[in-house]
This record gives C-alpha cells, sequence and structure tokens, in this order.
C-alpha cells in the first residue's frame, strides 16, 4: 500500500450480465483511477453503464473481467463477508431513490447505517449528524413526513455514519427540484472538502461542474474524460 | 442483539403491512397449534384425573399380596407385616365372585368383598352411610350395596335399611356406593356388595382373606416389596417364592402411560396439520423477500453480510410461526375448556383440562424453531442477488 496508490483503480473492469442464455455487456472494459480526496463526476446517458460502473467502485458487486484494486489492494480475492465489511466501514452510498425505510423514523433510517458496522453508542453520533445536516428538528418524523430534499439528507446522514473514507452517490439530485438539488450539492461539496473521496453518478450538469473530473460514458465505454471545474 | 432487535421490528412491520391476509397465511399454523393444544388439555387432564384419583385412593402407595399356594396366607402372616414399621396399613382382603344375592324384589349376580374395619379405604357412599366402627366390633349383619346392582336388587331404588341375601344369610342395607371404591385399583373394583368382614367371615366359610392389602409410606414401594419378602420368609428363602406381591401403583402408571399414548398419537396428527401450516408463514416470507429486495440491497450496501439478511428472514419466519402458535395456544385452551365439560358431562365425572405450561412454552419454541426452518428456503432467495442486483430491482 503505497502513498502514491490510488484509493480505487479498476483495471480493464468489465461487467456482463446472463440474460435468457445471451451476454449482455453492461459495462466494457473500463480502466479508472480515483484519487484520495476527489471529486469525481460520471456523466452519460441512461443506460451506458454509470450505476454499473458505481456498482463496481461500491464493491456491490464484483467484475466479470479486469480487477478493482482499492488502496492497491487487488479486492476481488476478498470474499463476501470481507466486501460487506469493507462496505460498511469505508464506503457510503446514496440513492436518487433515498431508499430509507418508510416504517422508520429519520433517526432510526440513520441507524441503520450502522446495524452492520458495530458502531459504539450510535444513537448520539446519527442525531449529531441529522442535526448537522439541518434536520436537528426532524429526528422523529417518518420519510413520509419529509421533503425529497430532506430524505436525501437522511440518507447522506446514513451514509456518513461509519465515517467512511469513499462516499458513491448515483443521481443524488435526480428526484429533487432545483433548490433541493442545490442544498445537497452544497453538503456533498462540503463533505468533499472535509476528506471524503466523493463519486457522483449525475445528469445534472450544476453538479458535473463542480467536480474535480468528469468522466462521461457511453454505451458501456469510457468515451470522453475532462479535467478541472469549468467554474470555479 | 440490535440485529435480532431489528428483525423483529422489520418482522412486525411486515404482519401488519396487510394484516388480514397474514392471518389467512398463518390459519394453518393456528389451526395445528390449536389442534395440539386441544389434545395435550385433554390428554393431560385425564392424566391427572387418575393421578388425582389415584392420590386419594392412595393406590400409588399399595402392595398386594397373594398367596402362590393352595393353602392360602399363614393366620400369623398379617400380625407379622403389621410390625413393619414401613407399613401404614395391613388390611385383609376377601371376596367372593360371582354370587348370586337376593332381596325380596329381585335376584342379581354381584362380587362379594369383605371391608376390614381398620380399613383407611372406604368407599364413595352416595346414600346411607358407611359401616360404623361399632358394627364391625359387634359382628353386626350390615352391608353395602354397589349402585350398579342398585336396579336389579331394588328396582324402587329403596334400598337403605332393606335385607339382603347372600347364601341365605341376610344383611341390611345401610349405604350405596358408587363404582370406582373402595379401591380404584382394585380388581373387585366392580363389586356388588360390601360386607364387613369380622362377621362375614364367620357366616360364609368360602369369604376367606385371599389377598393383604398394604400401603406403603409415601415413595417407599420398592423398599417395603423387600422388607415384607423377608419377613415373611423367616430366614428361610425358599420361603419367598409362596407369596406374590402385586405393585398397585404399576397399574394405575399403567393407565397413565396408555393416556399418554393416545395423547401422543393424536399430538401427532396435530403436528401434521402445524406442519401444513407453516407453508403459509413460508409463503408471507417470500411475498416479504419479494417486496422488499431493494430494502435487502440498501441492507447489503451498508454492510450486511449474507448471514445478516437470512437471519432476518429466519427471524421473520420464526416470529411469524410463533404468532400464529400463540394464538392456536390460546384458541386450542378456549377449544380444550368446552371439550372437557362436554366430555366430563357425558361420562358423568368432571374433567378439566391441563397443559403443563412447560409443554406449552415447548410448543410456541417448537414452532418458531419450525417458522424459521420453513424461512430457510425464501431467505436463501433473499441473499441469491448481488446487492447490486438487489439495489436494481423495482
Ligand atoms: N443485472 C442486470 N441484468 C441485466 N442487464 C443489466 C443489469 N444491470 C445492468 N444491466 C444493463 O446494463 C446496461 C447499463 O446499465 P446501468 O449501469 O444501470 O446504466 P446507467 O446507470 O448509465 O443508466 C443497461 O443496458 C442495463 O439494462
Ligand atoms: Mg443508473
Amino acid at each position: 500500500m503505497s502513498e502514491a496508490a490510488p484509493l480505487l483503480e479498476l483495471q480493464g473492469a468489465a461487467k456482463t450480465h446472463r440474460l435468457d442464455g445471451r451476454e449482455i455487456a453492461a459495462l466494457s472494459p473500463v480502466s479508472l483511477q480515483v484519487a484520495r480526496g476527489e471529486f469525481l463526476a460520471v456523466v452519460g446517458p441512461s443506460g451506458s453503464g454509470k450505476s454499473t460502473l458505481l456498482s463496481l467502485l461500491g464493491c456491490l458487486e464484483r467484475p466479470s473481467s479486469g480487477r478493482l484494486l482499492i488502496l492497491g489492494r487487488d479486492v476481488s480475492r476478498l470474499d463476501d463477508d470481507q466486501l460487506s465489511s469493507l462496505r460498511a466501514r469505508a464506503i457510503g452510498f446514496v440513492f436518487q431513490s433515498f431508499s430509507l425505510l418508510p416504517s422508520r423514523d429519520a433517526l432510526d433510517n440513520v441507524l441503520l447505517g450502522a446495524l452492520y458496522s458495530g458502531l459504539p453508542a450510535p444513537e448520539r453520533r446519527a442525531a449529531s449528524l441529522l442535526t448537522s445536516l439541518g434536520l436537528g428538528h426532524r429526528l422523529g418524523h417518518k420519510p413520509s413526513m419529509l421533503s425529497g430534499g430532506e430524505r436525501q439528507r437522511v440518507a447522506i446522514a446514513r451514509a456518513l455514519m461509519n465515517g467512511p473514507e469513499l462516499l458513491l452517490a448515483d443521481e443524488p439530485t435526480g428526484s429533487l427540484d432545483p433548490a433541493a438539488g442545490d442544498a445537497i450539492l452544497a453538503i456533498l461539496r462540503e463533505l468533499n472538502r472535509l476528506g471524503h473521496t466523493l463519486v457522483v453518478v449525475t445528469h445534472d450538469p450544476r453538479v458535473a461542474a463542480r467536480a474535480d473530473r468528469v468522466i462521461e460514458m457511453a454505451g458501456g465505454r469510457l468515451a470522453r474524460e475532462r479535467t478541472g471545474r469549468a467554474l470555479p | 442483539m440490535k440485529g435480532v432487535q431489528d428483525a423483529v421490528r422489520a418482522a412486525l412491520v411486515d404482519l401488519r403491512r396487510d394484516t388480514p391476509r397474514s392471518l389467512l397465511s398463518l390459519s394453518g399454523v393456528v389451526i395445528g397449534a390449536a389442534a395440539l393444544t386441544l389434545i395435550l388439555a385433554i390428554g393431560g387432564g385425564f392424566r391427572r384425573r387418575i393421578l388425582a384419583e389415584a392420590a386419594r385412593t392412595g393406590s400409588l402407595q399399595e402392595l398386594r399380596l397373594f398367596p402362590e399356594r393352595p393353602a392360602g396366607l399363614q393366620p400369623g402372616d398379617a400380625e407379622r407385616l403389621k410390625r413393619l414399621p414401613i407399613l401404614e396399613e395391613v388390611a385383609p382382603e376377601a371376596a367372593l365372585y360371582g354370587e348370586l344375592v337376593r332381596s325380596r324384589d329381585g335376584t342379581a349376580r354381584a362380587d362379594i368383598q369383605g371391608l376390614s374395619g381398620d380399613s383407611a379405604r372406604l368407599p364413595r357412599i352416595l346414600r346411607g352411610r358407611a359401616i360404623l366402627p361399632q358394627e364391625f366390633a359387634q359382628r353386626r349383619q350390615v352391608c353395602l350395596l354397589g349402585s350398579s346392582r342398585l336396579s336389579a336388587l331394588f328396582p324402587d331404588g329403596q334400598a337403605l335399611g332393606r335385607t339382603l341375601w347372600v347364601q341365605q344369610v341376610p344383611w341390611t342395607v345401610v349405604g350405596v356406593y358408587a363404582p370406582g371404591g373402595p379401591a380404584s385399583s382394585s380388581r373387585l373394583e366392580e363389586s356388588g356388595v360390601l360386607l364387613p368382614l369380622p362377621a362375614a367371615a364367620r357366616l360364609h366359610p368360602g369369604l376367606r382373606t385371599q389377598s393383604l392389602l398394604l400401603r406403603v409410606l409415601p415413595g417407599r414401594v420398592e423398599e417395603a416389596s423387600e422388607r415384607v419378602l423377608e419377613a415373611l420368609s423367616r430366614g428361610d428363602p425358599s420361603r419367598r417364592a409362596m407369596y406374590r406381591l402385586e405393585d398397585w401403583g404399576f397399574f394405575v402408571q399403567e393407565r397413565v402411560r396408555r393416556t399418554n399414548l393416545l395423547t401422543w398419537t393424536g399430538s401427532l396428527i396435530a403436528l401434521l396439520i402445524l406442519l401444513v401450516g407453516e407453508i403459509g408463514v413460508m409463503n408471507i416470507v417470500l411475498a416479504s423477500v419479494a417486496e422488499r429486495t431493494r430494502e435487502i440491497g440498501l441492507r447489503r450496501a451498508l454492510g450486511a453480510r449474507k448471514l445478516d439478511i437470512l437471519r432476518q428472514f429466519l427471524w421473520e419466519g420464526g416470529l411469524l410461526s410463533g404468532t400464529g402458535c400463540a394464538l392456536g395456544l390460546i384458541l386450542g385452551r378456549a377449544l380444550a375448556e368446552s371439550a372437557c365439560s362436554l366430555l366430563g358431562l357425558l361420562a358423568g365425572e368432571e374433567l378439566r383440562p391441563f397443559l403443563h405450561p412447560g409443554l406449552a412454552a415447548l410448543a410456541l419454541g417448537g414452532a418458531t424453531l419450525l417458522g424459521a426452518v420453513f424461512g430457510l428456503y425464501p431467505a436463501s432467495l433473499a441473499v441469491r442477488l448481488s446487492p447490486a442486483e438487489a439495489l436494481r430491482a423495482d
């Protein structure tokens, strides 16, 4: 594990799915590096393989071929339980659909983030995370009583429970109105500034504009790459 | 522990999501558990009644001594045994089988049993009274009539104060007793007439003492057998073969064993119903897995291992089944109450259902375990998908 090793490195990683006996390529072999502390945006049309790429980076599935290195270490050797523990400790996920449990209030939804990591005294951390995200007065609210932006903030708090180095977000503003989307973007940027490495799949040009680097996917391939922020 | 808490909450949410459907799917378990409870409670009731009856008549503490030779018991045998401190009572028993008994209005065949004055074991008197100690001492010709012979001998039902003839000897009826006494363990249970032995032994030469009833101090039946044979053999081991001891507690236990056997057979059938009912549990868990595929994906993303997910749905199956079983226990208990009143009414005896709390707990635990086992298949489906695939589900 050298200092220079990127946080994430895909080496010719591809993903194919078997559907009715036919092989469907969701992702053609991709090589990609994500540096520690980087804010990477992934853009591209629907079906271009963005979510698949994110799943590979988040160890939600294994590449059909190629490898994923995390800090220079090949994680394809890890078994399923070890991958689970890696996700629990080091990776936070945010989804377009929030993925909150409707029967549980905001605090309990955030606590779910600590259920599998064995974090001690999670209640205090969950409450303080929600408070720092401006939801201190919504702890006991069920998701159905929260706005879209509030729900996504609950989801972000849940992703932050275990203090993960890596945050992966799949169209986090996709279901939000522009104002709420901007608020979420501001939170994500702030988290990135605090040191979380951030990979965001997005259709939103305003999100992409804030990223350190933007990669564009097309037809399961990495089509273009642009470095440097368009806007300061 | 947190995982269990979380699984329980998830299961409860699931139950509540569509309560009528859940209850419908659970009905098999409820009915199976109710049937099981019903059978166990009725069986338990019978068992208790047998044991209570045995305790009342003391037959669990009884030995009977029979001679193994035509000459019968020796004159000194009873006296020798009365000196043994382990025996609470030594009562001579004598009987004439199938004797013709007459009254002014009818005749009947009846077993004549001699009753010894010092016996602690008394028949259950339905009408009239028992034979008094002074009547024993004064060798009065009074007797007790078994209710099963009442109508044949006294068609008008009025027996008290009237006369019976046994082998041409007149006896005055002072009481009517219920079948089952004086000793439910006795083979003379159906005995028709009880005569006081002091008088009867003189008037009926055939009514000799044929056996001795030995009442043993509680819990020392086995030891007592040895002491009795020791005392009777008087240092000559060959004499032991001249006597036979019957343990009457053994017969009570035999009845209990038979009741248990029937209870277990019935339970097996109820268990089969319960087993079929578990398919309903499987059905609910299956629907739950299908409905919550995204949630499974989310939990996997949050770091849940396959085992965590498996465990969650096994708990759900177990809790559902346990809930169904608890409902079944309540229902079955109520059914047993009615069934026992009906059976009691038919048999003319009081029967109360009894379900040992430990057995109820065992059923509850067993059903919970069974639910988990039946949740195994749906749970395995829950971890079949990769986290990414699960998250992709709608
Ligand atoms: N589990 C799967 N089974 C079959 N096809 C899949 C699966 N996952 C993704 N795909 C296919 O792979 C392609 C890329 O999907 P995805 O990564 O979700 O694209 P995006 O997120 O850019 O819309 C799509 O055509 C999709 O239908
Ligand atoms: Mg996508």
